[in-house]
């Protein structure tokens, strides 16, 4: 029996899609099987990121109505035989799935799969209900800013009541150099305010931006710090103790040397 | 030059800032408590004290905390009432 995970964050634009398709393609290059399904109807963004944006015919919507089998829906990928999409449909809005149907859909899905990973729509209303209704655990995506922080802390509130079992943070977009310089809230501080078990760090990286370019999830590039990030969080998401990255690596010996200053 | 050390510490720094108001904000956003509620409790606290002891109402404040080290919903509602010394107890 596989899990079914739920990547949410409650803000936009803080790295959900990204950061649900280089976990998918992380497991699925473990070599277990994994299904990433696009919850963000009507906003159908992670089959770009995942580059299989041009074989699509079916979508979640079209399972959950029976005009298909899930199986004709799932887009299997380029590269990995493992992993499969189910894409968001693009022509209709959140209503036409409800958290009834999503419940029935990942449960049946999970009899198959190593791993159900779900990428939640921005926000809290019925998209953000569908999304989280089925999963035995939720990731919840920050970056290290006040809104950021404010809305994941909204959301982790409402998974509590919604008695997901396991919540877990990823802290996305560390820029270590303002960190260092006390111009941007730190891992700690993020885990201090939050309160909840940290799953990952993912530094702020120019080649994400290349990867969703391309169409190839950043895990891939082996010379990527993110996606060495990712890489770790895979491990650990399989049960491995791998410890967190160090970022301070990443940032030149004088930002380093003058921090110790400037604190 | 030790003077431009001096003057940047004076200045704190932004991480700190936006802490200090996220952990404010956040107090407010997990109590769902709306502050017409916790006046209307203020109120009627300056009320059941004034029954028995003089108070300045002006100076009583209630306001919602949370436990440093706590679970994420260890909340309290907190009111400060200051007793007033004995020498301005007039009225």
């Amino acid at each position: 029996m596989g899990k079914v995970i739920v990547v949410t964050s409650g803000k936009g634009g803080v790295g959900k899609t990204t950061t649900t398709a280089n976990l998918g393609t992380g497991l699925a290059l473990a070599g277990k099987k994994v299904v990433v399904i696009d919850a963000d109807i009507g906003l159908r963004n992670l089959d770009v990121i995942l580059g299989l944006e041009n074989r699509i015919v079916y979508n979640l919507v079209d399972i959950v109505e029976g005009t298909c089998r899930p199986k004709q829906a799932m887009i299997k990928d380029k590269k990995l035989g493992g992993l499969f999409l189910i894409p968001a449909a693009q022509t209709r809005d959140k209503s036409a799935v409800t958290p009834e149907q999503m419940k029935e859909l990942t449960a049946k899905l999970k009899e198959e799969f190593d791993y159900v990973l779900i990428d939640c729509p921005a926000g809290i209303e019925q998209g953000f209900k569908n999304a989280i209704a089925g999963a035995d655990e939720a990731y919840v995506v920050t970056t290290p800013e006040v809104s950021a922080v404010r809305d994941a802390d909204r959301i982790i509130g409402m998974l509590e009541a919604a008695e997901v079992p396991l919540t877990r943070l990823v802290i996305n977009r560390i820029k270590q150099e303002m960190v260092l310089k006390g111009e941007m809230m730190g891992i700690d501080d993020v885990v201090e305010i939050l309160a909840i078990d940290l799953l990952g760090i993912i530094p702020d990286d120019g080649e994400i931006v290349v990867a969703s370019n391309k169409g190839e999830p950043v895990i891939y590039n082996n010379k990527s710090f993110a996606g060495q990030a990712y890489r770790n969080i895979t491990d650990r998401i399989e049960g491995k103790d791998v410890p967190l990255m160090n970022l301070n690596d990443q940032v030149s010996v004088w930002t380093r040397l003058f921090s110790r200053w400037s604190k | 030059m030790f003077n431009f050390f001096k003057k940047k510490q004076a200045d704190p720094k932004s991480k700190h800032v936006a802490k200090e108001r996220l952990q404010l904000v956040l107090i407010h956003d997990r109590a769902s408590i709306p502050p017409n509620v916790i006046e209307a409790i203020r109120k009627d606290i300056i009320l059941a004290i004034s029954k028995h002891i003089d108070i300045e109402p002006g100076d009583v404040s209630v306001s919602i905390e949370a436990h440093p080290g706590a679970s994420r919903n260890s909340r309290s509602i907190v009111a400060d009432v200051p007793l007033r010394k004995k020498g301005e107890a007039v009225r």
